[in-house]
């Protein structure tokens, strides 16, 4: 086989194990009535239309002024977008819906307690509700635009209240996942600045009443330790004028908010009009320094973006009951529970409660009780649902017009079961892929136009052009079957504006990577680095692959371990596997395997040869590896990870580095004599390596 | 034993790498949600103290560390299950060996456990 004809074999066969699936047209009932069934809409979307073509998710808000320039660049990476061009979000999300839909609901939410009644919010109430809070949010905490404030709220109607009121004052929301500790809690306040504390006395998760505001005390205690004080405690109860927690509240600093809403009866907060590029809420997500960033969210940009997408990609029209069972803790929810379908003047349903509780069948009477015709969920999920209930969804008489799943990569099996089971084979499927730091979708399917392939995300989505990109900034044609990181040539209006606080290192995650010219004003020199690993076929569907750094580029072709590990496995005396690096002159990286028997096996060539056979099968010849070595145990951890990194460095003649972490740190030294003086006889000794060589062996498996 | 699958998100030691898909954001949360469970059918201090230890870290660490967190968080769910057994505390056993199921099948559903 030649080098040509090898790589096209194996680069495809490498991106994962999973073959080209085929595609599955969206039904005639659905196109006929889809937001986007005119295929126009992506010419308007084209490139040559960028930026303008953005004007059409703003054009989808009410604007107190309109916007002079619609994308400005001339500060990169920290673009602008509709510059000039003033709103409210809150005013967007409710207000504007009054008029015609004031009595329908804006939120139905399902407690879980399944006695407790479903509670139905209308836009007229939940416009009430907010203006009530805003209210108190002004005049009782003092705040103002651009405060920061702190959420610490479970999965209650009070929570997109909270948020909302803070928008239609300006002020910055940071929401924290409820089930995160006190002191993850206390971090965010510090760094964000928070003056003001908004929790929840209790809340019901899997049967228990949990405590909650006992984590508001730990947070604050935290949030004081970094320096930084908390003024007020706003504690909103599960059940008005019953405390539900057990830890005191502090005089002075701590207040319920149904007892002082009494005093902001009836009052109205006009919204404040805002910038575009004005701030609407921070998300923190961990980053790799331990210290997690604020993505800084803008209103204008964002809003837009998520009102279009949900408009075309969710499908969502004002008449439908739209659910997606993620937590508004993350950015899935805010986005796609609140600020998207609220936007849209939809109703969207909030649940308090697990979807595994006390059941597999429980999201599935919910959606059978609410008429839920659009859901959304992840695929952790789905394969919970699955492995639990997988004959439940027969049970229940729903029927879903559009489902969609997002942010990791979903088995095609695991696929097939949503849409055949879940989706009684009716509802189409968009496999979204995007990022807590981008706002909205970046990979889908339009679902009325575009056919779906299980295990793919779809091409990009309308005015965004991913592309694949060597380590060498070249770009990955569509086809070739070679494998690279995903990046995004153009801006688009939900992306992060910043990490609050930190610019710097804003440029240095997304764009230092691949920035071709720093001195540059020219969107086109800056790309947007995701950080994802994926695949384009030639009908320009991304495949995402995963984490960029779980691979080994063996000249030029980036091996998944995943995919090598895999495929040793095949191999039945094979217990354990486990694929490092090595450092070649002619090939940049070659593969080493590292194997450990299944008891009663004894180590010999034909078990090594067996396993080089299974890879050159499952992936390619290009994926060959050097050395397979028969170990008796893998350096690993007390929780059975295996230490790649110190296998990588006895194959590179590197020092292994601590191995204080190792559960059987005396394996180190049988494997390092088996394996280098075997090299040493076969005269096969990598060269002496370079610092950034000795730090990327250092750092191989770190990852995992 | 179980063993986490580290095949997971990538990320640690370079700041290039941690732009993050939302779907860990929400891992890590749940992950940190069972560990608060754990500790409530926790009776030994030091183990409590290893669980909250380990809780601060899937909320803080980079994503990539999730298997291990998963991973370690089983191995002591096994462990407080075993000593409860060992001392006849049928109660007790029940409650941990609910939230030692929960882990193995967030952990697995999640791509964070592999059970070999």
């Amino acid at each position: 086989m030649s080098t040509e004809e090898e790589q096209q074999v194996s680069e495809a066969q490498i991106a994962v194990h999973w073959r080209e699936e085929e595609l599955y047209y969206p039904p005639a009932k659905f196109i006929g009535q889809a937001n986007a069934s005119d295929p126009a809409i992506l010419d308007r979307f084209s490139e040559e239309n960028f930026p303008e073509c953005f004007k059409e998710y703003a054009d989808l808000l009410s604007w107190d002024h309109y916007w002079h320039t619609t994308l400005d660049s001339s500060n990169p990476p920290f673009w602008k977008w509709f510059v000039g061009g003033k709103l409210n979000a809150s005013y967007n999300c409710i207000d504007r819906h009054l008029e015609k839909n004031r009595n329908k609901s804006a939120i139905l939410w399902a407690p879980e307690p399944e006695n407790e009644d479903i509670k139905s919010i209308t836009y007229q109430e939940l416009y009430h509700q907010v203006n009530e809070f805003a209210a108190l949010l002004r005049d009782f905490c003092g705040l103002k635009t651009g405060d920061r404030v702190t959420f610490h709220m479970p999965m209650v109607p009070e929570l997109p209240v909270s948020m909302l009121a803070c928008a239609r004052l300006g002020v910055i929301h940071s929401e924290v996942f409820a089930g995160f500790s006190g002191a993850s809690c206390g971090g965010r306040i510090a760094d964000s600045g928070s003056h003001v504390l908004v929790t929840m006395d209790s809340y019901y998760r899997s049967g228990d009443l949990v405590d909650h505001k006992v984590k508001a005390d730990e947070a604050i205690a935290t949030a004081h330790d970094l320096g930084f004080d908390i003024d007020k405690v706003l504690v909103w109860r599960r059940y008005p004028g019953k405390y539900g927690s057990q830890a005191p509240m502090v005089e002075g600093r701590d207040f319920f908010v149904d007892e002082i809403l009494k005093d902001y009866k009836g009052k109205i907060v006009s919204p404040v009009s805002m910038p575009a590029e004005a701030p609407l809420f921070l998300m923190y997500t961990s980053g790799s320094t331990g210290k997690p960033k604020g993505c800084q969210h803008s209103t204008g940009g964002y809003l837009s973006y998520v009102a279009g997408t949900s408009k075309y990609y969710q499908d969502i029209h004002p008449e439908d009951t739209y659910w997606c069972m993620a937590d508004i803790g993350w950015i899935t929810g805010h986005s796609y529970i609140v600020y998207g379908p609220l936007a849209l003047g939809t109703t969207t349903v909030i649940f308090e409660g697990v979807p595994t509780y006390p059941d597999a069948g429980r999201a599935w009477r919910i959606a059978e009780r609410l008429g839920v015709n659009i859901f959304h969920t992840a695929p952790t999920t789905i394969r919970m649902l699955r492995k639990l209930g997988p004959d439940e969804p027969a049970k229940y008489n729903y029927h879903f017009k559009h489902m969609t799943t997002v942010g990791e990569p979903i088995e095609p099996e695991v696929w097939r079961w949503y849409h055949d089971v879940v989706g009684k084979s009716e509802a189409v499927i968009v496999d979204t892929w995007w990022q807590t730091e981008n706002g909205g979708f970046l990979g889908s399917t339009l679902p009325g136009l575009q056919p779906m392939k299980p295990g793919s995300c779809g091409p990009g989505v309308l005015g965004v052009f991913p592309v694949i990109m060597d380590e060498d900034g070249n770009e990955v044609e569509a086809g070739s079957g070679r494998a690279g990181n995903m990046c995004i040539r153009n801006p688009w209006p939900g992306i992060l504006q910043t990490i609050y606080g930190q610019p710097e290192r804003f440029v240095q995650v997304y764009y230092e990577k691949y920035c071709k010219d720093r001195n540059s004003k020219d969107w086109r020199d800056w790309p947007y680095f995701a950080g994802d690993g994926a695949v384009k076929a030639a009908d320009g569907y991304f495949r995402i692959l995963g984490r960029v750094d779980d691979v080994i580029n063996v000249a030029g072709h980036r091996l998944g371990t995943k995919e090598l590990e895999s495929a040793s496995l095949t191999v039945p005396e094979i217990a354990e596997a486990a694929a490092v690096p090595v450092v070649d002159e002619l090939r940049g990286r070659i593969v080493e395997m590292y194997v450990s028997l299944k008891p009663g096996f004894q180590p010999s060539k034909e078990i090594s040869d067996k396993v080089t056979k299974a890879i050159e099968t499952e992936i390619g010849k290009i994926a060959r590896p050097k050395n397979v070595w028969i170990v008796q145990d893998m350096p690993k951890t007390r929780s059975g990870k295996i230490m790649r990194r110190v296998i990588a460095g006895i194959s590179n003649f590197t020092d292994a580095g601590d191995l204080t972490t190792l559960a059987n740190a005396e394996v180190v030294e049988g494997i390092r004599h088996h394996v280098q003086s075997e090299k040493l006889a076969k005269g096969d000794v990598p060269r002496e390596l370079s610092p950034s060589e000795i730090d990327e062996i250092k750092a191989f498996g770190s990852a995992e | 034993m179980w063993q986490g699958r580290h095949n997971g998100p990538a990320g640690a030691g370079n700041e290039m790498r941690d732009a993050i898909a939302m779907t860990w954001h929400y891992i890590a949360g749940e992950l940190s949600l069972l560990l608060e469970e754990l500790g409530k059918v926790t009776e030994d201090e030091i183990i409590a103290q290893q669980i909250c230890n380990l809780r601060i870290e899937a909320e803080t660490v980079p994503y990539s560390a999730l298997p291990d967190i998963a991973a370690e968080s089983l191995a002591l769910a096994n462990d407080l299950c075993q000593f409860s057994l060992v001392n006849g505390d049928s109660l007790v056993f029940t409650r941990q060996l609910t939230v030692c199921g929960e882990i193995w099948r967030f952990g697995t559903s999640a791509g964070l456990l592999v059970d070999d």
